[in-house]
């Protein structure tokens, strides 16, 4: 089943199709929440929330606008980001971020869920000049307000916004439009 | 800065509440922000993919699941279906309103200016570009505001805006209503700048589409989220 039908039976109410919503993206979303928490407690509580919201009906995902996983995982940031500020206001994103710079190891082998679409993306980002990763980095992990990006990366505040459309723009052309883009028919 | 350069804060959740309305305000009238914000989120479905794997705690399962299932069961407070709580307002309001930066209230007014040119340039455009203003209802109180009815996408939006409000005390918020026959349905409530000013948008779901509202108002309530109006009503008009 499609994830747009299971979320459509999540909203008439289907426990088992939220159920099945949640194995499929319980392993990849939890992986997100920890990268942007750096906390087990606080992931754990972002999971929660987003599955509550999913189940109350708050917010709706519309099919035409992309990929239900690209919500999902989006309301998932928006879950962790705040929970971070209320709980943690003294810790900034990037220092947590700071703490674990992501290795570029090879996966643990029995990470074998999402292979694909983790080897594409690392690929993508590997290609991208390094500039370019540093801004997809600093907006999707640390998020970062423009300003601090600015600093960041040692450039003027208003040549920020055409970084990060340059980098995003680097991005989806190496990405399978099946990746990042609306469902495709299967 | 014009509006369209807050799309990174915004994304990133750094505006505070009156700016995140303010901008949500905006968005609702730019299409090139629609579109940006729409490849952000995309990417997310993408790059989530890069996180460090981490194996999720054992019983996560069911601790998630039974507290989501547990809501059924528990009491419900008054919300029939129909009745939408309004929008999340994720940032505590009084901690976040310290941090509003320095020229957060001079931008705030620079949006409004925006967002009523935007609504004049709207009004007066005969190809609509996705979204269109169906109804411009001045409200009557003790301040200035304005209602506008708007169509996008086959959705409809009620956006209010308002200036020279009196000033709100700790908790309270200016909250919007919807009323047919008298039993109003809150609308999203909202919290003014220095000059009263104020925006909220509000996305009506199907069944609140079809209704026939005839009257739209603003009150001052004690606290956020209430779903009968407590306070009194400081602007109104009739649809």
């Amino acid at each position: 089943m499609t994830d747009y039908e299971l979320y459509e039976r999540v909203r008439q109410k289907d426990k088992q199709a939220l159920e099945t919503l949640y194995d499929r993206y319980e392993r990849i979303l939890y992986a997100f929440l920890m990268q942007l928490t750096q906390d087990r407690d606080l992931a754990e509580e972002a999971m929660q929330e987003v599955f509550i919201k999913l189940w109350r009906g708050g917010g709706i995902y519309d099919e035409s606008k992309g990929k239900f996983r690209s919500w999902l995982f989006t309301m998932g940031r928006n879950v962790a980001i705040d929970l971070i500020r209320k709980r943690k206001p003294d810790l900034q994103l990037d220092e947590a971020y700071a703490e674990t710079i992501p290795s570029n190891e090879k996966s643990v082998e029995s990470e074998v869920e999402w292979q694909e679409e983790r080897t594409q993306i690392e690929t993508a980002m590997a290609e991208l000049p390094t500039e370019q990763q540093e801004v997809v980095r600093l907006m999707y992990f640390q998020g970062l307000s423009q300003q601090k990006i600015a600093d960041a990366c040692g450039i003027p505040l208003g040549t920020v916004k055409g970084r990060v459309r340059l980098a995003l723009k680097q991005l989806r052309r190496r990405l399978s439009p099946d990746l990042i883009d609306k469902e495709v028919e299967r | 800065m014009n509006a369209c350069d807050q799309l990174i804060d915004y994304f990133n959740r750094h505006l505070t509440e009156d700016e995140r309305v303010q901008f949500e305000a905006h968005l609702a009238t730019c299409e090139t922000c629609q579109q940006e914000l729409e490849q952000l989120e995309a990417l997310v479905g993408g790059v989530a993919f890069l996180s460090e794997p981490a194996e999720p705690p054992s019983g996560m399962k069911a601790r998630v699941l039974d507290r989501v299932f547990a809501e059924d069961e528990a009491p419900k407070a008054v919300e029939p279906n129909a009745i939408k709580p309004p929008p999340p307002t994720p940032f505590s309001a009084p901690k976040e309103r310290r941090k509003t930066s320095w020229g957060a209230f001079a931008l705030a007014a620079a949006l409004v200016l925006s967002l009523i040119g935007n609504g004049y340039l709207l009004l007066n455009q005969t190809e609509p570009s996705g979204i269109s203003l169906t109804e411009t209802v001045p409200l009557d109180g003790e301040a200035d505001g304005v209602a506008y009815l708007a169509e996008q996408d086959g959705t409809r939006q009620l956006i209010v805006q308002t200036n020279g409000l009196t000033p709100l005390e700790a908790n309270e918020v200016y909250q919007v209503w919807l009323l047919k026959d008298g039993s109003p349905i809150p609308t999203g409530a909202f919290v003014t700048d220095d000059k009263g000013n104020g925006t909220v948008i509000y996305t009506l779901d199907a069944t609140e589409a079809d209704m026939d509202w005839d009257t739209v108002a603003v009150t001052k309530e004690p606290k956020r989220g209430n779903t009968m109006p407590e306070g009194d009503i400081v602007l109104s008009a009739s649809l």
